[in-house]
């Protein structure tokens, strides 16, 4: 499974930066070294040696720099790789991807009405200017029951003794 | 480094991968290993060695591993599975790309 380990390198060099870090400086470092250590042993001063060394090879941070931009390509190259890859399965299996897409979209219909319903009842207040005064009166312990709402020289009485 | 041939894309990853086919080896013996057999017509510089590496090994052709030589702690690259079955893909590919050329070539000789 190439994607598990790829996304596992990931992880681990995002997890551990300081140690893949102190790796790659070690890596390149010692490459340099020994580069140097072979012209020292031609015989010139170990200033020289480093001088020309880094003359010839360019500095470490500018190498280290196109490894980090090789890690990243890579990961990116990874990325495509895979979205392609499921491009392709999809494409080769219709009656899967139809299934799925269907399920997917009932599904998240399905939920957009439900909470769009919960939305409009119960969380957004009344499209009123100051809906936390508003009131609800209705008759209690009267015979008539029903829809009977009291008159409305009953809600004027009330107002007015609100205010 | 300006007297070594332009590198075709693709053509250091190929010998990178058949110097390792032989034994794990590291960065500095690679670039050593790859100069003398081409006799120096490819000179790999540390810029284009070490993303070359770590782009192998990202794919999983190669895993480097630390080991001790001559007192010196140093980063050997091996060869894994999917990198043998790569380079026995890249090898054929090489000579068809090769054939191809050198048929144009003949064909203006």
């Amino acid at each position: 499974m190439g994607w598990l380990r790829r996304l596992r390198s990931m992880f681990l060099r995002m997890r551990h930066r300081r140690a893949v870090e102190d790796d790659l400086d070690e890596e390149v470092g010692s490459y340099y070294e020994i580069r140097v250590e072979r012209r020292l042993s031609a015989g010139l001063t170990r200033e020289e040696a480093a001088r020309l060394t880094r003359l010839e090879l360019g500095g470490t941070a500018q190498v280290k720099e196109s490894v980090r931009e090789a890690w990243t390509g890579a990961a990116i190259e990874g990325l495509a790789r895979d979205l392609r890859y499921a491009c392709r399965v999809l494409r080769k299996n219709p009656g899967f991807t139809t299934v799925a897409i269907l399920s997917l979209s009932l599904g998240l219909g399905a939920n957009t009405a439900i909470f769009t319903l919960i939305n409009t009842v119960m969380l957004k207040s009344l499209p009123v200017a100051n809906p936390e005064r508003l009131f609800f009166i209705d008759n209690s312990g009267g015979k008539s029951g029903g829809d009977s709402r009291p008159p409305y020289p009953c809600y004027e009485i009330l107002r007015d003794q609100r205010t | 480094m300006a007297k070594s041939a332009d590198l075709l894309q693709g053509t250091l990853d190929l010998l990178i991968l058949r110097t390792l086919e032989l034994e794990p080896l590291h960065g500095v013996a690679i670039a050593d290993r790859i100069e003398q057999l081409t006799k120096g017509v490819f000179v790999i510089g540390p810029g284009s060695l070490f993303p070359a590496l770590h782009r192998l090994a990202e794919r999983g052709w190669i895993e480097g591993n630390w080991t001790e030589q001559n007192g010196r702690r140093v980063k050997s690259y091996a060869l894994t599975g999917p990198g043998r079955k790569q380079l026995t893909e890249e090898k054929r590919n090489w000579r068809k790309v090769i054939t191809a050329v050198n048929q144009v070539l003949a064909e203006e000789g």
